[in-house]
């Protein structure tokens, strides 16, 4: 009877520890948890982020933009003239693009950073928005914005840092 | 008085198992909390594991590359205006401009323009960023510093680039550009 009582006891022990210790891995699960769900909502930002960047970088090199072969081999290099050129013909690329708008902003030398570029104004502007509309600077990438340049009668290659912006449309299948 | 004795040795009895089921408590208890700790600090590390870097490391790399292909104002007499790239070759063969500036003086002086005016990397109390660190180094390995640009506070989250580049005869450069922002929490 006494030993009956003793592993009863025993089973009782047994079961409230086992409850105890799934009870306190089922909090520490929560805890966890909480901490990823809460760092969801950045990473997706982050994600969304990245992939603006990276769309800005493809639409610097794609050959509307990119100096190919007119001043050397570069990377990330956007053709200036051909953006001015662009400008006039945007509405075509809407769709192939699918952005709402890209803009091309100087960074150094910094000068003229509100004056938006036209040909009249070639190398005394900071900013060339392709499309109407605001743009946040969040979803840009540094590039290096080239033109070709005079000096004393002779021709040149002038290279600037600029940053291309882009402001890309939210697709409806997504 | 043996009665007593028996009495006496029961109770020593249970009161030796009583200590040993406590012992038997406590290992347990630890060895849960130890397991937990452990397993907490490794996801912690896991989720910590920054996305946000590598965006920024990105955003580092295509700064210094623009960087590098930036036109100064410093001419040679052959070649015309040199880019930030061609300076650094410069600089180590110590050459000078068509206006006599040395050519590392040019270059120290357009990198610290460049990172000073691009409110990115700012650095001041108001910036996210405490601090940056421009290097240049050369050789295979790295081995030999050409240059090295910093400012501010070396320290908080760090996001890094680097960029090399050789001439046509064979050296090897390299350009190291870290930032220390403030940490998000802040």
């Amino acid at each position: 009877m006494i030993k009956n009582k003793s592993a009863q006891m025993k089973i009782q022990q047994m079961a409230f520890m086992l409850i105890a210790v799934t009870l306190f891995f089922a909090l520490v699960g929560m805890v966890i948890l909480v901490i990823y769900m809460s760092s969801l909502g950045e990473s997706s930002d982050l994600l969304e982020q990245e992939k603006a960047m990276r769309l800005a970088t493809k639409i610097a090199n794609s050959p509307e933009f990119a100096c190919g072969g007119s001043f050397g081999e570069k990377t990330n290099c956007v053709d200036f003239d051909k953006v001015l050129i662009l400008k006039e013909s945007v509405d075509k690329y809407k769709e192939f693009w699918r952005v709402d708008n890209i803009m091309i902003l100087k960074i150094f030398p910094p000068e003229n950073f509100e004056v938006e570029c036209n040909a009249g104004n070639y190398d005394e502007c900071g900013q060339l928005k392709l499309m109407e509309g605001n743009i946040g600077l969040s979803y840009s990438n540094y590039v290096t914005l080239c033109r070709k340049a005079s000096n004393a009668g002779e021709l040149y290659d002038k290279c600037e840092i600029a940053r291309i912006l882009v402001d890309p449309r939210e697709s409806e299948d997504e | 008085m043996t009665r007593g004795k028996v009495k006496m040795n029961n109770l020593k009895v249970t009161s030796k198992k009583s200590t040993k089921a406590q012992e038997e408590m406590i290992g347990f208890a630890l060895i849960i909390i130890i397991v937990a700790v452990i397993l907490l600090v490794f996801l912690g590390f896991m989720l910590n594991n920054s996305d946000r870097s590598s965006v920024e490391s990105y955003e580092v790399n295509s700064f210094l590359g623009a960087v590098m292909q930036y036109t100064t104002d410093c001419e040679d007499y052959v070649r015309g205006p040199r880019l930030v790239r061609d300076l650094v070759f410069d600089c180590y063969f110590e050459k000078e401009c068509v206006d006599g500036r040395k050519s590392c003086d040019v270059l120290n002086q357009t990198l610290s323009e460049i990172i000073e005016n691009d409110p990115k990397w700012q650095v001041g109390e108001s910036s996210p960023v405490n601090g940056y660190v421009l290097n240049i180094l050369f050789g295979e390995e790295g081995e030999s510093q050409l240059m090295v640009l910093s400012k501010g506070i070396l320290d908080g989250t760090k996001k890094s680039g680097a960029q090399s580049f050789s001439k046509s005869s064979g050296e090897e450069y390299t350009i190291f550009f870290e930032t220390y922002s403030k940490n998000q929490e802040d």
